[in-house]
């Protein structure tokens, strides 16, 4: 058979496919493969049905099966190689769902703020009374006290990067808050 | 050129073939490569230059020249002499960079319909795409000469670190000049793929590419047959020019003092101290120490000409562009620390981009990673082969030495959310092409359109990101709120450039999206620029 046929069978036939297949079939893998696997798959995957190897053909319906290939090939890598992502969707796979929808990911973002506590940044016992009244001001959104309690807390540990960062963003919301202003745009995101 | 519609070439020549070449688009300079007999090869002009100045020279009525002939023009003519437009490309009038920008050059800076920052130029207002499509077009009048076929299409290099707006603008160039664009690359990217062609190695590389204008720091993983951009950073707005600004600043400030004049509003005075400066850095990478002569420079108080005669040595240059290094460190740091690597990890280290030769940045990047940059590569050339080898597999059939590019976006893309924050959809350093959707809600009774803004940049403040454009959904039917569900999509294609889509989730259908706000030139104002046969 022409080689360039052979191809075309192959493409159009995992294209045929592509409905039913989840993150692991789809980079040829098992669904207890370990994390180490993934980005080895992924790039075997990708270079194989990268669609610039197909783009010299000139064949536009070829060329768009090799893109909805590669696309879930991202897709599933994203995913896949994300721990707390993969963990999510092995739930969501458990139920059925073959696909990471918006929903799942935001759950994965959950989990991974969850596992990087805040509350547990201070490691100086004076400094983490002030943090702690820092965390507290800014649940309640009150951004001038949370930068006053930061820099209290900094006096105790001027190297504490999560310190900084909360400063930062604080000092950010503390002025964002005061000029915040109406919402011209109308819209509601979920 | 005029603004006449002109019969676009493209359309005439249906089903003509013609050739791909590959392209870097520099700031100072440019070059042009093709693949000839499984090989990548720079076409030199007729005079045999293989890198040709990105200077374009307005002569009377609608003559311009560009390349060689036009930087000899540079220093009698230099407000109609427009160099380093690549810095203004994509660019708003109203941003820091735009500002910088009118304080370092001798033509004027006017701003267009759209907001975006256009060339003045002896009382005619160009289009930043417009000038770079004469060198362009200069590009592929010397590829055409130098293969005796046309050249109809081009693979362009692009910094790593541009954004859309900036690539769209590079692709609209491309259009005018007549240029079908196969794909934009990025031009670290660009460098990786000449450097592994046919290599089989597993290895990570770093890419320091310090242009005329801006500053890439890429790394990647290599291996056979696939390259994998890990993460990439920049800044659109350091590079060799500044270098020069740095030494030029230097000789005028002592010249100033030493006669008690003022030369800020001598432009022609501040191009020959700039044109100076350019060539006493050039002579640094090979010489200790330079003399650095301007003669007549301009005149003091009491008419006597006053003339430059000065010396310049290593350890005053650097002490001179030291901020300027440092600031290319950060965004190693940043690049290094986002794919995850430390400087141990990395395998090999590639120079890239003509300010890389002075020894003192190769010094600098060797002590940084602790090991030799490697040193076979051509820095000038490296991105305009990686261009060529690219444009080959497209176009021709996949080259079995060359490898799949996996790149990434380097800038976040979001939309503006309530209070002037910017909601993250697809990070930076995701590869692309990348999508992801959002699914919007109308807020209001009957309401029949949605506002989106889209951003790019890695602040959660919109206003400390580009705004790349406005976005009206309309046409929704009127429903009570929240009732009407739009999906939109944003997406970032092969060549950086984003797209967006939207559809009514209920019925299925897809909406028109109308962009405003974006300093892009419309599909009609690109018509109209397009070059005629003879190019101009």
């Amino acid at each position: 058979m022409d080689k360039t046929l052979a191809v075309r069978v192959e493409i159009e036939t995992l294209h045929g496919l592509l409905p039913e297949l989840d993150y692991y079939k789809i980079l040829r893998l098992d669904s207890d493969s370990s994390q180490d696997a993934i980005g080895p798959a992924f790039r075997s995957e990708s270079r194989r049905m990268h669609p610039d190897r197909y783009s010299a053909l000139g064949d536009q319906s070829l060329l768009s099966m090799v893109n909805d290939i590669s696309r879930l090939v991202r897709e599933a890598y994203s995913t896949l190689n994300d721990p707390e992502k993969r963990a999510v969707y092995d739930d969501e796979l458990v139920n059925g769902v073959a696909r990471m929808s918006n929903d799942a990911l935001a759950r994965a973002d959950q989990q991974r703020a969850a596992t990087h506590d805040p509350a547990e940044a201070a490691t100086n016992e004076k400094a983490g009374k002030y943090w702690k009244m820092a965390l507290k001001d800014i649940e309640e959104k009150n951004f001038k006290g949370a930068v006053m309690n930061i820099q209290f807390a900094l006096t105790f540990e001027p190297d504490n990067d999560t310190f900084k960062e909360y400063l930062k963003q604080a000092k950010s919301d503390a002025e964002e808050h005061k000029k915040k202003n109406f919402n011209p745009y109308k819209l509601r995101i979920v | 050129m005029s603004n006449q519609v002109q019969p676009d070439a493209s359309e005439t020549a249906t089903g003509a073939e013609g050739l791909t070449v590959g392209i870097d688009l520099g700031t100072s300079n440019s070059v042009v490569a093709l693949m000839q007999d499984g090989e990548a090869v720079i076409l030199p002009d007729q005079q045999g230059n293989r890198i040709h100045p990105s200077v374009v020279a307005f002569g009377y009525g609608n003559t311009a020249v560009v390349g060689h002939r036009a930087k000899q023009q540079l220093t009698y003519s230099p407000e109609n002499t427009i160099y380093s437009a690549k810095r203004l490309i994509g660019r708003r009038y109203s941003s820091d960079e735009v500002e910088r920008m009118k304080r370092m050059v001798s033509w004027g800076i006017a701003e267009g319909p759209h907001g975006d920052a256009r060339v003045r130029v002896q009382g005619k207002i160009y289009a930043v795409p417009e000038v770079s499509a004469r060198v362009l077009a200069h590009m592929k009048e010397i590829a055409e000469q130098a293969t005796g076929q046309k050249v109809n299409a081009a693979v362009i290099t692009v910094p790593a670190y541009f954004n859309d707006q900036q690539r769209q603008a590079t692709r609209d160039a491309a259009n005018i000049a007549g240029l079908a664009t196969k794909r934009i690359i990025n031009e670290p990217t660009a460098a990786a793929l000449a450097y592994g062609y046919g290599r089989e190695r597993r290895q990570h590389i770093a890419v320091y590419d310090l242009g005329g204008g801006t500053f890439d720091m890429t790394v990647l993983r290599m291996e056979p047959g696939l390259i994998e951009v890990l993460s990439t950073s920049g800044d659109t707005f350091l590079g060799g020019d500044d270098f020069d600004a740095k030494i030029a600043e230097w000789l005028q400030a002592t010249i100033e003092r030493e006669h008690d004049i003022d030369l800020s509003d001598n432009f022609t005075a501040r191009t020959k101290l700039r044109d100076a400066a350019e060539r006493a850095k050039i002579a640094l990478s090979t010489l200790p120490a330079v003399e650095v002569r301007v003669p007549s420079l301009a005149r003091d108080k009491t008419g006597k000409s006053v003339s430059v005669n000065t010396r310049l040595d290593r350890a005053k240059f650097i002490n001179l562009v030291m901020p300027l290094l440092q600031r290319t460190f950060v965004v190693v740091d940043d690049a290094l620390s986002q794919a995850g690597l430390s400087t141990a990890q990395i395998d090999d280290v590639l120079l890239v981009g003509g300010m890389t030769r002075l020894p003192v940045i190769g010094e600098a990047v060797g002590k940084y990673f602790s090991k030799a940059p490697v040193g076979s590569i051509n820095p000038d050339e490296v991105v305009a082969i990686g261009a060529a080898i690219q444009a080959h597999s497209l176009t021709q059939g996949f080259d079995p030495g060359a490898a799949v590019l996996l790149d990434v976006t380097p800038q976040t893309l979001g939309i503006g959310t309530v209070g002037g924050f910017v909601e993250p959809l697809i990070p930076r350093n995701t590869a692309i092409p990348s999508d992801a959707n959002k699914i919007f809600h109308t807020a209001q009774d009957n309401q029949t359109e949605v506002r989106i803004k889209v951003y790019q940049g890695e602040s959660r403040m919109q206003g400390d990101n580009e705004l790349l454009g406005h976005f009206i959904l309309d046409g929704l039917k009127p429903a009570p709120r929240g009732e009407c569900k739009i999906k939109v999509t944003f997406s970032i294609d092969a060549n950086g450039i984003v797209n967006v889509s939207a559809i009514d989730q209920e019925s299925g259908r897809a909406h028109e999206l109308s962009i405003e706000a974006s300093s892009a030139l419309t599909q009609d104002e690109v018509h109209n620029m397009k070059f005629d046969e003879l190019g101009f």
